[in-house]
């Protein structure tokens, strides 16, 4: 049976039995990640049963703004997004790449065993869902291939939740990655709510998809039920405001090197690397080695590195960029413009947490559209 | 995307092999080149310009060019100026060391480029290893290639690299040598003191039919350029070979970018006229 195939299979799962999507899903083996209230804002954390939900929780994001309110409802998938994408699952942050022995003399290199995670990820949004296609181009494929990534990726289950609302940073739209997902996912949730009916339209996307829907007690679907789903749908792209003009975007940078907008930013920009953190797609990586004190192990890390550092370009001759302008000017232009060049794709999938978690609000979406204004020379 | 043919176990590619080092030499003060020999069934295939990724025990990676496969020791030879703390780790490793290795990583000089062609190597100090390793693979099809010049600019005399092999070298009928140093305060230099692209300007070559390989510090190749450009030299017969920092060499870690370019999997060999639109500006 093909994606499409499936995909046309749309069934009804109402709130009262969603506990047990959770319970088939855990049957299935899978470590289940969703949806979780940290103190102050919502990320993503290991779900036992349906009350670890940001039940009845939305949230409120603007520039530089993250505020946790509660609803009307009691909606399970009522906010955007958390502050971090499922990429510090399948790209953890720290990730052992080789150990290494020493053995009279002789070094034996010892590879990171396979992983074994088996995660199912749920209220995946269709952002975030592009932000592992954008991944898996890189971390999948040729040369730049990584086994600890493709294994957990090839395990994982993605059940997505479907927008019914947009956040004050919210692009999906002008990237062309939602609000909707089309494909890609295993199954695809709409949370709908309409006086006393509560209950989530269920697409299914993929053999594996099909198996847990089998465990579950799904009705048929009514024509009042995707009419529904749709306005849900439909209330995400009215609430978007934000904009990006994608037209001939890599040209923006490339003819744009020295735009005057690049100083201005540099004025506001305290160089955090938080926009690099929450972004779901960025992959940059460096190393740190170590050995052991008795000097007959050592190891080898990657973490995730941040091309905000200084460190990030050294070289013997001093680091190549050292302005926060080159450094900002370096993750822009990258994100938006080289990266098609690199992998046939933008690297931004438009989910706003750049804007919403940087400190001082700079927003990509106003900095491009800068970029576009002729400089006053 | 289908996930049922994503992994694959063997692809280890960031994974190093043992090899063992042979033989040390110390060419000048900080610059030493090390003769790494593969163990058991551990034969490099590699194209002269690529590069080997080299991990010390405990200390971290780093990435260096083969300068030769030296046949007789059956190993690769890398030479290393001592300037951060891996390559000061090699600086004092010892023979029977064993480092661990990956590659041969990216795509190194077009020598197919240069067939029937005359081919203009440029080297500005540490920059030789690279272009070095050339040599042999030009001599091994002499005939296919026109005249073949090598110019090398070092720092001092006391700066020369593979010195034991330039007497050889220069008695090569089929090859043009010249050897310029900045400074010279020894009695005993009796070469050209000079920038070495004062030697470009020098040389006589057909800039029609004629392709350059060059390997030096950024600025060094940049007037190189100009200064071939000058004497009509197209864009896309001028090659330079480029540094970045790098951690992985296959295009995943985003450290060695150049614009859209990554230049461990790009490059680091690229013809002038690919990386252009990039070089004049500043701290891309």
């Amino acid at each position: 049976m093909t994606a499409s195939q499936f995909l046309e299979k749309k069934k009804i799962l109402q709130r009262a039995d969603f506990s047990q999507l959770i319970e088939a899903i855990r049957t299935k083996g899978y470590t289940l990640i969703g949806p979780v209230l940290t103190e102050t804002a919502i990320s993503f954390g290991e779900i036992h049963e349906e009350t670890d939900l940001p039940i009845g929780w939305m949230d409120i994001q603007e520039p530089a703004k993250f505020q946790l309110k509660r609803r009307e409802d009691e909606a399970l998938f009522g906010y955007n997004v958390g502050f971090q994408s499922i990429k510090k699952y399948l790209f953890p942050p720290r990730q052992r790449l080789f150990s290494v022995e020493k053995k009279q003399g002789a070094l034996f290199f010892i590879p990171e065993e396979t992983p074994k995670e088996k995660y199912a990820f749920l209220g995946v949004r269709s952002c975030d869902l592009h932000a592992v296609f954008v991944q898996d181009k890189i971390f999948c494929k040729g040369s730049s291939y990584d086994p600890l990534y493709a294994k957990r990726r090839q395990e994982a289950l993605i059940i997505v939740v479907q927008c019914g609302q947009a956040s004050g940073c919210c692009f999906c739209r002008s990237m062309g990655t939602g609000p909707k997902a089309q494909e890609g996912f295993d199954l695809a949730l709409t949370e709908c709510i309409d006086r006393e009916n509560h209950f989530f339209l269920v697409e299914i996307g993929s053999q594996r998809g099909e198996e847990i829907a089998t465990l579950l007690p799904l009705r048929e679907v009514t024509e009042e039920d995707l009419r529904l789903a749709q306005s849900h749908i439909q209330n995400a792209l009215n609430q978007m405001r934000k904009k990006v003009n994608t037209e001939s975007i890599k040209d923006l940078f490339y003819n744009n090197w020295e735009h005057p907008r690049w100083d201005d930013v540099a004025e506001r920009c305290i160089g955090c690397s938080t926009c690099t953190m929450v972004c779901p797609t960025c992959f940059c990586w460096t190393v740190e080695d170590s050995s052991f004190v008795e000097g007959l192990k050592a190891e080898r890390w990657r973490r995730w590195d941040f091309c905000y550092t200084m460190e990030f370009s050294h070289l013997p001759t001093g680091s190549v960029r050292s302005t926060l302008k080159s450094r900002y000017r370096q993750w822009l232009s990258h994100k938006f413009g080289s990266w098609i060049d690199q992998f046939g794709t933008s690297g931004c999938v438009g989910c706003g947490r750049c804007i919403t978690w940087c400190p001082v609000g700079i927003d990509v979406t106003e900095e491009l559209a800068a970029l576009r204004e002729k400089p006053d020379l | 995307m289908k996930t049922n043919s994503l992994f694959n176990p063997s692809a280890q590619f960031l994974l190093p092999i043992p090899f063992q080092i042979k033989k040390k030499k110390v060419e000048y003060p900080r610059v030493v080149s090390l003769w790494l020999s593969p163990l058991g069934n551990g034969e490099l295939s590699f194209k002269p310009g690529q590069f080997l990724m080299v991990y010390v025990f405990g200390v971290g990676e780093v990435a260096l060019s083969i300068a030769e496969k030296d046949e007789t020791e059956e190993s690769y030879v890398l030479t290393i100026r001592s300037v951060g703390t891996v390559t000061r780790a090699l600086e004092h490793c010892k023979q029977g060391d064993i480092v661990g290795i990956r590659g041969p990583f990216g795509k190194g000089w077009p020598l197919e480029e240069a067939v029937s062609k005359d081919i203009l190597l440029v080297a500005g100090g540490i920059g030789l290893p690279p272009l070095w390793s050339t040599l042999p693979f030009i001599f091994k099809d002499r005939s296919n290639y026109g005249e073949v010049f090598l110019l090398y600019g070092a720092r001092s005399p006391h700066d020369i690299l593979y010195k034991e092999s330039w007497e050889s070298l220069s008695k090569q009928k089929e090859l043009v040598l010249k050897i310029s140093v900045e400074l010279a305060t020894s009695r005993n230099w009796n070469g050209s003191i000079g920038n070495v692209i004062s030697l470009v300007d020098s040389l006589r070559f057909n800039p029609q039919s004629v392709v350059a390989f060059v390997c030096g510090p950024e600025p060094m190749m940049r007037f190189c350029a100009y200064a071939l450009l000058k004497r009509g030299v197209a864009k896309e017969s001028i090659y330079f070979s480029m540094e970045r920092n790098m951690r992985c060499a296959i295009g995943s870690c985003g450290h060695c970018q150049f614009g859209p370019l990554f230049l461990c999997k790009n490059g680091p060999v690229f013809s002038y006229k690919t990386i252009e639109p990039f070089l004049n500006i500043p701290e891309i």
